[in-house]
């Protein structure tokens, strides 16, 4: 019997960026809920492979978190 | 075009500041550590443009002892030349435990994010309870489900036993029984 896939991933490449899609120029370290579900339980900042958010975003990103972690809005590490 | 001397005015860029301050600080200490902050974007000139006051928050990881804080964000316009000054007095000052000075980009709407995040609390417990509500109705389902088929399994054993197993126990006893007599009646059989 032939079953729909629901437990196969999804092909890396097929995902977008979401903030490509929302056209977001600049990401503030200071918004705390868009910077959280891109870190993992440890702390680490989500490959972008994973993630979907192309190369520019992820440097915005970075920076972000990076901020937010000094500030002590983020973890460095759990 | 205006004349050189005036430039200097147009020069200026707009700054944000983050001051994260101890959270158990009484109300006179807090008003005179942010008086003291505003002056030192006074004394070089700046020109404040918002001032955000977070309140207490919780920090991902204790500094200075403390796992609690409060933060105040800032943005001022002002000589680039004089950032430099106020990011030592900054450094000076005990009360401060950190602080950062950035430049937005160009073309960067100043935004309230204190409240932003009460908001997102308040959505995230009612998204955490859509959650909780989903996950119980799957179980739900599941057990209903369960019920179902092990009613119907029941029942199907019952139908495939219940008619056939009895009968034939009932007839095979009977034609054991009447073999056993004449088995027994037979007169031929010495043992």
């Amino acid at each position: 019997m032939f079953q729909p896939s629901q437990s196969r991933r999804g092909d890396p490449r097929q995902k977008k960026c979401p903030f490509c899609d929302k056209g977001t120029k600049y990401i503030d370290y200071k918004d705390y809920p868009t910077l959280k579900p891109y870190t993992d339980y440890f702390g680490n900042i989500r490959q972008k492979y994973y993630t979907g958010v192309c190369l520019k975003h992820q440097k915005m990103l970075r920076t972000a978190v990076q901020r937010a972690r000094f500030m002590g809005m983020l973890a460095y590490r759990k | 075009m205006p004349p050189s001397d005036d430039t200097t005015v147009t020069d200026d860029c707009v700054y944000e500041c983050c001051v994260l301050l101890p959270f158990p600080l009484s109300q006179k200490e807090e008003k005179d550590t942010l008086k003291e902050i505003e002056g030192y974007f006074e004394e070089a000139g700046a020109k404040q443009m918002a001032k955000d006051v977070w309140g207490r928050r919780g920090l991902a990881y204790p500094i200075g002892g403390r796992e609690e804080g409060s933060f105040v964000v800032y943005h001022y316009e002002m000589d680039p030349s004089k950032v430099k000054e106020i990011d030592e007095q900054m450094k000076i000052s005990t009360t401060i435990l950190r602080h950062l000075i950035i430049k937005p980009p160009k073309g960067y709407q100043i935004a309230k994010y204190s409240e932003e995040y009460e908001t997102w609390l308040k959505e995230r417990k009612t998204f955490s309870e859509q959650k909780e509500e989903e996950k119980e109705e799957k179980i739900k389902r599941k057990v209903a489900e369960k019920a179902k088929r092990q009613a119907k399994k029941v029942e199907e054993e019952k139908k495939a036993k219940a008619p056939t197993v009895p009968e034939k126990s009932a007839i095979e006893e009977d034609k054991l029984s009447e073999e056993l007599e004449k088995l027994i009646s037979d007169d031929e059989l010495d043992i």
